[in-house]
């Protein structure tokens, strides 16, 4: 009986194996000559994060609207790990056939390099394709805080040197980044408090626990919508749409502090993706960028765009890694 | 304010809501009854089935996942001596050994209905008093964070009564299980030996399904051989038992305002409030020697606060925008990809959305009652399978189930170790449950400490200072000594041994 | 019994303390405060446990949910669940969910019940079947592939 089994079982095995090796010779038979009209399959997205996050909802938003413009349906898969090292490192060692994306956050990704040892990645080892969103930096403050402007607060901190509560995401994240970046070009020093995401900075802020909170703008909108914060300076160069009224940080206080600290969040491939497939994806997601329907579901949804080219992208990412270099010793420790 | 709940009622009975709450009621007790399969997973994983759905139907499906199968991990920490979701840790305490008592139908059906009733009491609390109570979780701070933890630790010296040193070393391996990883502070990943599947931390689901499933099989296959399982025999009458738990208003009433209460504090979630609620209802009781040994008290306490957690953590969730727990975070995800944006807002600007929503919760907290005996009556069968097939379908659940988190293998390997981990605590008589009580509470104790210290600007006294003045965290701090008098208190009367007081800070 | 157990525990107990103490030690200061106090205060417990066992040792049997007798009869159940998980995993990434899963199933049941042939077959394949209907298709996780399926 079992002896029948087992033969049974390696007469399956066969046929199995005898199938396999039929369909590789068929994919690959079958692949050079439909190169012209990739992607002929579903293409998977990496996403660094878990299935929860920010990333993650963006990533699924652009996955469903994106179809369209590239023909074929692209598939979410989560990876989470070690702060998105794990997920990057994955679309890093991917095949280069253009059938895995990877959704990269940055200055995180920068941050990962920078602070890390033995990363087993190089920013090199991607094209970057496109950047969907961006994510600046508030500094934001309880309704009736004594700080009116944001010069106000400065001037606080300069009397004060380390007295200023000031509430991000931390430590060593992008928005602390940001708030080290501020603290060194105008001078001040404040005390910084590290909450685990932007999201718990807000009820912190609202229990008057801190003088003042360094946000992700996207979590801060409903709040400053509704009067329960009050909004100091946006630390980008241009007016977020959603909320133009908040002032930007050099008409605030007359300082260009650049907002290397906001997240961008776009497209990569592993570097070896052919020139052809990445213009492919490179159209599509243009494409995405300018369809209305996804500008109205991603504005409902509270996800800030933010479209940059190929070359835009990369340049950005470029000069935002020779910057981080001055700052990311003050980060350590 | 009425007008929009009026029209959220309405909407609730809909047929295609109450498919959706009927559907995710369903969905919820299988998550909840199988071991590896949590809550948070199992919100995780249906919200991208809801994305087609209009933001009502898919978050009144959403909702009912929720619901059962908070709920609904108590039936296998009953039969199985398994949570089948983390808040039904503190259910098998006594739980099980009702079930080994031949009275796991009685259990079941206490904890049917005191689920059913926390999660209607809790989601009466969401619909009336969402603003106020709002305004509550405000006043928690770093300090009060801190003490909540340090209440919570203090709790697993009074549930390990049988041996205080085990209960107290149990505690601190899961306070050390919470290091690993990066340091919420400073960045500094601790305990990670470079690899890099341990900076983000270890999930506690992957800890509770090792430290639990794996000795379970092997404790289940061994007793195969000596003796015959214990029957389940779930009993006729399992409705009218349920009314069994109303003899007990007292002990409900307490458990409600725990679980609320716990709720409203974001962080900690249904764990804690089981084990505080069950704490609670043991210190208050006349017989605590019962304790353990398999009373209704246990089992009910416990499973009211779980589900009282549920409404209090969406307060803070739908009001403020800020996850009450780690399911709570998830939810926040659907809410978004639904197009709602939490906070104030919310209630004015989508109601029959978010009244439609609440008023499905309480529809969830009902269906699952007729479910769940139904479960209970027929699913127990399933532990009457041989050992044999019974072992094998545990393990591949736990296999399967800690994969499915994040989709890493890594964590089905931590899933191993830490069942090695529970195999050895469990023969050598240590509580398991102080490891899960320190690895829940562990890393918000630590960085809410030092995140109150960094408030302060490192002036420690100021902070001493605060825990007399401020009105929450004085209550906490007489929380947390009569917790501990009353632990060293019973030790003391317990077994006049030796043992160094104070030991726990 | 329970004392020896004790005995062993509380020893290796100490191990893992000192091991902890001195790595929370190498850290620096402000991020290993708890670390450093805990693991002394771990230390400090092994010691009064080992202590405890040498002294006087219980009078009754406080295991958790293991009977005295049963441990005797089939020692070798936990290395068999222990052993046979791994290999099960280690198969995973190799022979794919599906077919590793029906295997281990398959397997197990069968190395403990010889007469249970065809029910281990019939139940290793619909379980292992209906697993991958539900979390792949309906919840659409991801599941290992290997190289086959």
């Amino acid at each position: 009986m079992m002896e029948n089994k087992k033969k049974r079982n390696t007469g399956f095995l066969r046929w199995v194996i005898a199938l396999m090796v039929i369909g590789t010779v068929m994919a690959f038979l079958v692949s050079p000559a439909s190169a012209q009209n990739y992607p002929t399959k579903p293409i998977v997205l990496i996403v660094p994060f878990s299935p929860r996050g920010g990333s993650d909802i963006a990533a699924r938003l652009i996955a469903h609207f994106v179809q369209p413009h590239l023909g074929q349906a692209i598939v979410v898969e989560n990876k989470p790990g070690a702060a998105g090292q794990v997920g990057w490192s994955a679309v890093a060692k991917a095949q280069p056939d253009g059938y895995t994306l990877g959704y990269v956050s940055s200055p995180s990704i920068l941050l990962i390099k920078g602070l890390r040892e033995n990363v087993p990645f190089q920013m090199s080892d991607f094209i970057y394709i496109a950047n969907i969103q961006l994510d600046p930096a508030v500094i934001v403050v309880p309704p009736d805080s004594p700080f009116k402007t944001m010069n106000d607060l400065v001037e606080y901190a300069k009397k004060n040197p380390g007295k200023l509560n000031i509430g991000g995401d931390g430590p060593q994240s992008n928005y602390h980044l940001q708030a080290v970046v501020i603290e060194k070009q105008l001078g001040i020093k404040m005390n910084f408090v590290s909450y685990s995401g932007s999201g718990p900075v807000i009820p912190a802020l609202l229990g008057k626990q801190l003088d003042a909170g360094i946000p992700g703008i996207s979590s801060a909108v409903p709040q400053i919508e509704a009067k329960g914060l009050r909004a100091l300076a946006l630390i980008d160069t241009e007016k977020f749409a959603l909320l133009p009224g908040i002032p930007l940080i050099k008409a605030a206080t007359g300082v260009d502090v650049s907002p290397i600290g906001a997240s961008m969040r776009g497209i990569i491939v592993p570097k070896g993706v052919s020139a052809d497939k990445v213009k492919v994806l490179e159209g599509a997601f243009a494409k995405l960028m300018k369809d209305p329907k996804f500008i109205a579901k991603a504005n409902e949804m509270g996800v800030p765009l933010k479209y940059m080219n190929a070359k835009q992208f990369s340049e950005a990412l470029l000069s935002d890694e020779k910057e981080l270099a001055n700052y990311i010793n003050l980060l350590k420790k | 304010m009425l007008e929009n709940m009026l029209t959220g009622l309405i909407y609730t009975f809909r047929w295609d809501m109450l498919l959706a709450v009927f559907t995710g009621v369903v969905g919820g007790i299988v998550v909840g009854v199988l071991p590896g399969l949590s809550t948070t997973m199992g919100v995780a994983l249906l919200i991208p089935i809801t994305f087609g759905m209009t933001p009502a139907v898919g978050l009144a499906m959403l909702g009912g996942m929720y619901a059962a199968s908070v709920y609904s991990g108590s039936i296998s920490a009953i039969l199985l001596n398994i949570p089948g979701t983390s808040s039904a840790c503190a259910t098998m305490i006594d739980g099980h050994p009702m079930a080994l008592k031949g009275e796991a139908g009685r259990a079941i059906a206490l904890a049917t209905i005191a689920s059913s009733v926390g999660g209607n009491v809790s989601n009466l609390c969401l619909l009336f008093m969402a603003p106020p109570l709002a305004l509550l979780a405000l006043k928690f701070g770093a300090l009060e964070y801190f003490l909540v933890a340090m209440f919570g630790i203090t709790i697993i010296a009074s549930i390990s009564e049988k041996d205080l040193v085990k209960g107290l070393m149990s505690g601190i391996l899961g306070l050390f299980v919470s290091m690993i990883g990066t340091h919420q502070q400073t960045g500094l990943q601790r305990f990670t030996f470079g690899i890099p599947a341990l900076y983000d931390g270890i999930n506690i689901v992957v800890v509770m399904i090792g430290l639990y499933s794996l000795p379970e099989v092997i404790d289940m296959l061994q007793k195969q051989g000596a003796e015959k399982r214990v029957k389940v025999r779930v009993q006729g009458g399992l409705f009218r038992q349920m009314f069994e738990y109303f003899n007990y208003k007292y002990i409900v009433f307490r458990s409600l305002v725990i679980g609320v209460i716990i709720g409203i504090a974001p962080g900690a979630g249904g764990s804690l409030a089981g084990f505080v609620a069950y704490y609670d209802a043991k210190r208050t009781s006349k017989h605590p020697e019962r304790f353990g040994k398999g009373t209704p008290e246990g089992v009910l306490s416990c499973e009211t606060a779980n589900n009282a957690e549920m409404g209090g953590a969406l307060i803070p969730t739908l009001t403020l925008g800020v996850p009450g727990s780690a399911v709570c975070a998830v939810f926040l995800g659907g809410l978004m990809i639904h197009g709602l944006r939490p906070g104030p807002q919310l209630f004015t600007q989508n109601p029959e959305v978010i009244y439609g929503f609440i008023f499905s919760m309480f529809l969830s907290n009902l269906f699952f009652v007729p479910l769940g005996l139904l479960t209970a009556r027929y699913g127990s069968r399933l532990i009457e399978l041989p050992a044999v097939i019974l072992a094998p379908t545990i393990v591949t659940l736990a296999v399967i189930g800690t994969f499915a988190i994040n989709g890493s293998i890594e964590d089905t390997w931590l899933m191993m170790i830490m069942g090695l981990v529970g195999y050895i605590l469990n023969r050598c008589g240590v509580p398991r449950e102080g490891l899960v009580l320190g690895l829940v509470l562990g890393s918000m104790a630590e960085s809410e400490l030092a995140r109150a210290i960094l408030l302060v600007h490192g002036d420690v006294s100021q902070l001493l200072i605060q825990a007399v003045t401020h009105p929450i965290a004085l209550i906490l701090v007489i929380l947390c000594l009569l917790s501990l008098g009353h632990a060293i208190k019973t030790q003391y009367i317990a077994r006049k041994a030796p043992i160094l007081p104070g030991l726990e800070e | 019994m329970a004392a020896r157990k004790d005995l062993a525990f509380s020893i290796c107990m100490v191990v893992l303390s000192i091991v902890l103490a001195v790595q929370s030690f190498r850290y620096p200061a402000d991020s290993a405060f708890f670390p450093r106090v805990l693991s002394v205060l771990l230390l400090l417990l092994s010691l009064l446990l080992l202590f405890r066992a040498f002294r006087r040792p219980p009078k009754e049997d406080r295991t958790g949910g293991i009977r005295g007798n049963a441990f005797s009869l089939m020692k070798n159940q936990p290395v068999l669940v222990f052993g046979s998980t791994v290999l099960y995993v280690v198969m995973i990434p190799v022979l794919g969910f599906l077919v590793s899963t029906a295997l281990f199933i398959f397997g197990s049941i069968l190395f403990r019940d010889r007469r249970k042939l065809i029910v281990a077959a019939i139940y290793g394949i619909c379980f292992s079947a209906a697993l991958y209907f539900v979390f792949h298709a309906v919840l659409g996780v991801t599941l290992p592939r290997g190289w086959l399926l």
